[in-house]
């Protein structure tokens, strides 16, 4: 788990090397405070002076320290004469801590001494001084909290920089990470070592491979007691001297074993451990309630399996004098024997976030919240990812208003808790909105402006159906008037150009049509050759279209196949056209479009009439734009089919045509079944006034809708 | 009917089935029609093109080199070429060469042709429509006529206006006046009754389609009756 080049930190209980970063001893859990070092103090010389202690060259002692000085006790005594409230005062440093001080703090507390006695002689020890010695004391603590707060950052960057990856790592024996945690956790003892097996390495792979039930199992049955060695472990921790409350009680878990959001992870672990919003404000009460607890008095078995009872405290009503009252150890063990025994009813249980069961608090030798400005919750401890992870110091955290405790804690925490409070609510917001963006995904989000009605198909295939049953009815009841639909000014005048074509006479017929039209246009225009072959015309086709070229052999009727004329490609489309039109031969010979058309230029010339062919408007109207000027006398007619009808009319109107047939209703030869035409236009004609209707009725809704919106 | 006629019916059936099965849901028999039309009628159009535009109009006159029409016959080829430059990234600009000269001819072209053979006669078309030979018949007036001619003014006028308000109105300010309100109402009257008449062609023809079709197909099952 560490890498070998890591600089290590040894564990002052059992001596396990952890890695620098760690917070916890890895095999008995014991809290590392290797976290904040300082660049001018030897921790080894540190600990050689005291000789004893474990955690001398920790910053619980370098605030304690600084509370035995005379600045602090001169303020103490004046809280005597100014009561504060529980959360500011200041307990009395244990006496060890006095006798074993290194010589670092020594200076610290003399260049503190130094300018206390300026500060006095400065403000004349009057009453008012120990106000402004308070004062003074809340800005060394302010400032000396800010020191630690960098110093603290600065370890924490370097750190992250020097920590690892610790995803995914497996050793040489293929062993992961999480399952190394566990080993280690739970050292194999001699015995053990000894009556294992030696298994082959692909055993060990297999186990690897464990389960989530498996894992389980584990750790509900090596954690459980390894927990109750870590407590052990925890209560021989020295805590700080304050005099019992009798608010303090010890609340086992809901569950006595295995913790409901138990990881194997044991920065995650400390992670949950650091959560002391219900810190003891009588560390020595905690003390030596842990160690009567942890002691040779545990009464209950269940206890002893329980991984996470902890304490719970009732900071705000923490007696003002308790720091300068001696403890009482035997009313405290008394008081704590108590609460063991009623564990099961008066213990609590408290769980942060109502999930993550709570962890009992372990407060370092010294460590002063108020000092120290909420330690607990200003440390930031690392996750797996090396993330900041903002210590939660209860399950009401993120809701601090439906806390008052919690309240509490944060006025006495200062601006650096509100601070994180604020961070969590703002992740919790993100969080918020992330979600109700998940839950909107596939909605609208924005209003459609104009939001139409699901047109299904039902309607047009009714009016088919209705149409389809109704012509067929009429077609069915019996042979009837054919009808002989009206000839329309346009068609009596083509029929009227028509037949002033003389025999020998040239008719160009233009073609310019898709073979989706072809079977409306050959419709049309099949008599209209007919009557011109039997009037002795001479056709001549033109086309700029390839597909034309085959499809001018539908235009004219097979039963005389060799009266068909031959196709000629014009190329250049529209241009080609101008060419011929408006082109003149030069001196020097005729140009390439002549010599490819047979005419040349003379061609339009040579023919009394021009016959377009085709189903598009703008190739007429190009037509009578580009080419027909050039012309003035020759006369053009137009097959077209019925959508062009309408926009041709103004051009026959300027007699720019003289002539056009659209549509199968020019046929001259059609002849219809007046019952069913009769009945095909009545059945339209209903339904277009029914649509009319209700387009007015909806329209007039919508009217009333907004008229009654404005209003 | 012939081997090749029986061929040609056998390969239409199956081709009308494989777009018939566009209807049930197959796109792929209906994609392969589709794809056998397209490349029928661009391989027909290619040859076409080939046969009847390129060999005669560029190749021919380049075998009449030095003379003139062959030297004249260049010039189209050096446009083609600068065109085929579009295909590639280097000599892409070159192709705008011969692009700008068609635009700029279409461009002319167009400006003349719409002014001489559409508005010019248009216009002529509506003043004629007051010509007093028309509107005074047997020295009585042709109320007809006049009728008609101003309708035809009016329609004219409106339709112009209504375009014109949608133009602005579309735009960041509108009219206020009443009168052009009115008058643009009149013209969207007149574009309705306009799509009413291409409406009614549609359907006229669609109509009589339906029943020579229908028509054709109940006598032919009384045959069989």
């Amino acid at each position: 788990m560490t890498d070998q080049g890591e600089p290590l930190q040894i564990c002052p209980n059992c001596g396990q090397e952890n890695a620098l970063q760690s917070l916890k001893c890895i095999r008995c859990g014991e809290l590392l405070e290797g976290l904040f070092h300082f660049d001018d103090y030897d921790e080894q010389e540190g600990v050689d002076a005291s000789g004893e202690l474990d955690n001398q060259d920790t910053i619980s002692t370098v605030l304690n320290s600084l509370d035995e000085n005379a600045l602090l006790n001169e303020q103490n005594q004046a809280a005597s004469e100014f009561p504060e409230p529980a959360e500011e005062t200041q307990p009395e440093p244990p006496a060890w801590d006095r006798e074993q001080v290194p010589d670092w703090l020594e200076r610290v507390r003399q260049r503190v001494k130094e300018e206390e006695s300026a500060l006095s002689q400065a403000s004349g020890g009057s009453g008012a001084g120990g106000r402004q010695s308070e004062d003074e004391r809340a800005q060394v603590d302010q400032a000396f909290a800010g020191m630690l707060r960098r110093i603290r950052e600065q370890a924490e960057n370097e750190r992250k920089k020097n920590r690892p990856s610790t995803e995914n790592l497996v050793d040489e024996n293929g062993d992961p990470e999480w399952l190394r945690r566990i080993r280690e956790l739970h050292p194999p003892t001699v015995e053990e070592s000894q009556n294992l097996p030696a298994k082959p390495a692909v055993s060990d792979e297999l186990d690897d491979d464990w389960t989530e039930e498996e894992l389980q199992d584990l750790l509900r049955r090596e954690i459980g007691a390894q927990y109750l060695e870590e407590h052990r472990q925890e209560l021989n921790f020295p805590l700080r001297e304050q005099p019992p409350t009798e608010e303090t009680t010890l609340e086992p878990a809901a569950e006595p074993g295995v913790p409901e959001d138990f990881h194997n992870i044991p920065d995650d672990d400390l992670e949950e451990r650091e959560k002391p919003i219900s810190l003891p404000d009588n560390p020595l009460e905690s003390q030596q309630v842990l160690s009567d607890s942890a002691g040779s008095e545990m009464p209950d078995p269940e206890l002893a399996v329980d991984p996470q009872p902890y304490f719970e405290t009732e900071l705000s009503e923490a007696p003002a004098d308790e720091p300068d009252e001696e403890p009482d150890e035997a009313a405290d063990a008394v008081a704590v024997d108590e609460a063991e025994e009623e564990q099961p009813e008066g213990l609590e249980m408290q769980e942060a976030d109502g999930e993550t069961p709570a962890i009992p608090p372990i407060l370092p030798e010294g460590t002063d919240e108020t000092q120290f400005g909420g330690n607990s919750e200003e440390a930031p401890e690392p996750d797996e990812d090396g993330e900041k992870v903002e210590p939660e110091a209860d399950g009401e955290l993120v809701e601090p208003d439906a806390n008052p405790e919690a309240e509490t804690a944060e006025d006495k925490n200062g601006p650096e808790k509100s601070a994180d409070l604020i961070l969590r609510r703002d992740q919790r917001q993100r969080a918020q909105t992330l979600k109700n963006i998940i839950e909107q995904e596939g909605r609208r989000s924005i209003a459609v402006l104009h939001e139409k009605a699901p047109q299904g198909k039902l309607g047009r295939l009714i009016l088919v159906l209705l149409l389809m049953i109704g012509v067929v009815t009429a077609l069915v009841l019996g042979p009837a008037q054919k009808l002989e639909l009206g000839v329309s000014p346009m068609s009596s005048a083509f029929e009227k150009s028509l037949g002033q074509i003389k025999s020998g006479e040239h008719i160009m017929v233009v073609l310019d049509y898709q073979a989706a039209t072809s079977a409306e246009l050959e419709s049309l225009a099949k008599p209209v050759f007919t009557k011109l072959l039997a009037q002795g015309a001479k056709i001549r086709l033109l086309t700029s279209q390839p597909a034309d070229v085959w499809l001018a052999g539908g235009l004219f009727d097979s039963d005389f196949p060799e009266e068909v004329p031959k196709t000629e490609f014009v190329p250049g489309g529209i241009l080609g056209y101008l060419a011929l039109s408006a082109g003149s031969t030069p001196d020097w010979g005729k140009t390439p479009i002549e010599k490819a058309i047979s005419g040349g230029t003379d061609l339009l010339d040579q023919s009394g009439a021009v016959l377009i062919i085709t189903d598009s408007f703008d190739f007429a109207r190009v037509w009578l734009e580009q080419v027909a000027p050039w012309k003035p006398g020759l006369k053009t007619l137009v097959i077209t089919t019925a959508v062009n009808a309408p926009v041709l009319q103004p051009y026959f109107a300027s007699r720019q045509l003289s002539g056009y047939l659209a549509g199968a209703a020019d046929h001259s030869g059609q002849e219809l079944n007046q019952r069913a035409w009769q009945v095909g236009v009545m059945i339209m004609m209903v339904v277009i006034l029914l649509g009319m209707i209700s387009k007015a009725d909806a329209d007039a809704n919508q009217r009333e809708e907004q008229r009654n919106a404005r209003e | 009917m012939p081997g090749s006629d029986w061929l040609l019916a056998f390969v239409g059936v199956v081709l009308t089935l494989m777009v018939f099965c566009y209807l049930l849901g197959d796109k792929l028999l209906f994609g392969i029609a589709m794809y056998i039309l397209l490349g029928v009628s661009s391989g027909y159009a290619a040859i076409i093109l080939i046969k009847r535009a390129l060999l005669p109009l560029l190749i021919a006159p380049l075998m009449a080199l030095p003379k003139i029409e062959g030297l004249l016959a260049l010039i189209p080829l050096l446009l083609s070429l600068l065109l085929i430059g579009s295909l590639f990234r280097k000599s892409a600009k070159a192709a705008r060469v011969p692009l700008g000269i068609l635009a700029g001819i279409l461009t002319a072209l167009t400006i003349v042709g719409v002014s001489r053979g559409t508005l010019a006669p248009q216009l002529l078309s509506i003043v004629d429509a007051f010509d007093p030979a028309l509107v005074v018949k047997a020295g009585m007036p042709n109320w007809t006529a006049i009728f008609e001619a101003f309708m035809t003014l009016t329609g004219v006028i409106a339709v112009l206006f209504f375009f014109h308000h949608r133009a602005k109105t579309s735009g960041k300010y509108e009219i206020s006046q009443p009168w052009l309100e009115g008058l643009s109402g009149v013209g969207q009257i007149f574009i309705g009754i306009t799509f009413g008449a291409v409406f009614v062609g549609l359907f006229n023809t669609a109509l009589t389609a339906l029943i020579a079709s229908l028509e054709r197909l109940i006598n032919f099952i009384r045959l069989w009756l």
